[in-house]
């Protein structure tokens, strides 16, 4: 069973390489001249997030495309660039079957209307459930029953949106430190304080994932099922990142803030926008990868959470394709 | 339509094992990448000899294709011989493919699992039943959705655990 967590960052400038079967990474000093060599083993990575500027060729992407290995790059202010996605022959990813079911599912009413109200309310269910273990109490049969009675989309959105309004007022219960996270309202791009911006971290991180996990699976992340996805490039993994949002984000963040591990210190404002500094983005790094390779019992086996997302897009690809059961995962 | 000619070894080998797996496997629905015995198998087919040459033959890929005394050997590498009437059954569609397909006359399969080695040879008898299987492939492949699941001894330990299940 896997433990580490098979992805890679570079943060320093330097050459990507194949030499025989394997990727080296050298590390350029300030002259461009090679300063350090290291090797990355080819069948313990899935994932290189690269974040500095590196020089990669043709060979080198043709053997990670072999291997399928993903790449993520990002611009030196760590805005996403783009990734390379492997589709050559060699990709398990592809599957006409599993696309055209899954556009069928999209298509039809009742179906979309089906996965869409399951994911809610695990997310909903799992939100509770955060609460619960914080000892506050939320009665959540309210927003059950509106998602039971909602009949379109846009419904069912409206009854997750109110809930969540709700959820976020919670947190003020729930986080210790008052002074400097308490929580007004939700804003994004860019968010107005530090709790705002430290939730959209941790999000687009569970983003991430999601999508990576997704990119496994021969499912389509273009099409989602609550996410609109006429407007939007990609949007499954939004939707499977609903359910998994309270489990690994919410609760990332409520064990950081109350034991002070992050303070307000840890935040930078620069032009009005607040970003975490090095040292916090490392920190926090450290607790998204642990809890990611963490390992959980479920259903008899011993997963990482990892692989309890890609277990999900699963369960979901078996709805869509055979028209079984779905529903979406509480953590208990 | 899925034909025949579309069968590759390790969908007789599926087939053999399990229906559906074979389903999804036509259906290009793939098992887990990263559990254990798949990365195993993959590992066991890189370990392919050295200069051996790279042998392409319609859809088929094989561990290990060598000429011995005027016959042909098929050698495939398995982790286990648990499910040995699978892996058999599987060299059996390759010896079939090329003596029907090569007019090679002689060929004959060899599987190797640790320190054991199982020798294949073909009989009128063994294809006939191979050609059935591949009859029933063809048919299983083309139906709109794949058999119900069953919960079997074997499926707690398959790489498609997470999808069935």
């Amino acid at each position: 069973m896997q433990k580490n967590d098979r992805t890679h960052f570079i943060l320093s400038p330097g050459r990507l390489r194949r030499r025989d079967n394997n990727l080296y990474f050298d590390k350029f000093d300030e002259d461009l001249s090679v300063c350090a060599t290291k090797i990355l083993p080819i069948n313990a990575i899935d994932e290189v997030y690269i974040l500095a500027r590196v020089e990669i060729d043709s060979y080198t992407l043709a053997f990670l495309a072999d291997n399928n290995v993903l790449l993520h790059f990002f611009s030196p202010y760590g805005s996403f660039r783009g990734n390379f996605f492997p589709n050559t022959s060699n990709s398990v990813n592809k599957s006409g079957f599993v696309l055209l079911q899954q556009l069928r599912a999209f298509d039809d009413s009742v179906k979309r209307l089906y996965i869409a109200r399951e994911i809610t309310r695990a997310h909903i269910l799992n939100d509770a459930m955060n609460c619960k273990k914080h000892g506050v109490s939320f009665d959540i049969s309210p927003h059950i029953a509106a998602l039971e009675g909602a009949t379109t989309i846009a419904q069912i959105m409206a009854a997750e949106g109110a809930f969540q309004k709700l959820y976020y007022e919670k947190w003020n219960e729930i986080i210790t430190d008052q002074k400097s996270f308490k929580f007004t309202v939700r804003s994004k791009r860019p968010p107005a304080d530090k709790i705002n911006s430290f939730i959209s971290y941790i999000n687009t991180r569970i983003y991430n994932v999601c999508l990576s996990e997704i990119y496994k699976t021969e499912l389509d992340p273009r099409i989602g099922f609550l996410h609109e996805p006429n407007y939007r490039a990609l949007s499954l993994h939004l939707d499977i990142a609903e359910i998994f949002k309270p489990i690994l984000g919410d609760t990332l963040i409520f064990t950081m803030l109350n034991r002070r591990e992050i303070t307000a210190k840890d935040f930078e404002t620069n032009a009005g926008r607040i970003k975490f500094s090095n040292e916090a983005v490392q920190k926090i790094e450290i607790k998204i990868i642990g809890k990611l390779t963490e390992q959980v019992e479920i259903a008899g086996q011993k997963l990482t959470w990892r692989q309890v997302i890609r277990r999900e897009a699963n369960r979901l690809k078996k709805c869509i394709c055979e028209d079984a059961p779905y529903e979406g995962f509480v953590w208990r | 339509m899925f034909n025949k000619e579309q069968i590759t070894g390790t969908l007789v080998n599926y087939y053999a094992t399990c229906k559906r797996e074979a389903w999804l496997y036509a259906h290009h629905i793939h098992a887990d990448q990263e559990d254990e015995n798949v990365a195993f198998g993959k590992a066991m087919a890189d370990i392919k000899e050295q200069n051996l040459q790279e042998f392409a033959f319609a859809n088929l890929k094989f561990d290990k294709l060598s000429k011995e005394r005027g016959h042909y050997v098929v050698t495939e590498y398995k982790k286990s011989l648990k499910n040995e009437y699978a892996a058999k059954m599987q060299l059996l569609f390759y010896i079939y493919l090329l003596k029907t397909g090569l007019n090679l006359k002689e060929v004959k399969g060899k599987i190797i699992s640790g320190k054991k080695v199982v020798l294949v040879e073909d009989s009128d008898e063994n294809f006939a039943i191979l050609e059935q299987i591949l009859g029933e492939i063809e048919e299983l492949a083309n139906m709109p959705v794949p058999p119900k699941f069953e919960h079997k001894k074997i499926c707690d330990n398959c790489a498609y655990r997470n999808y069935c299940i």
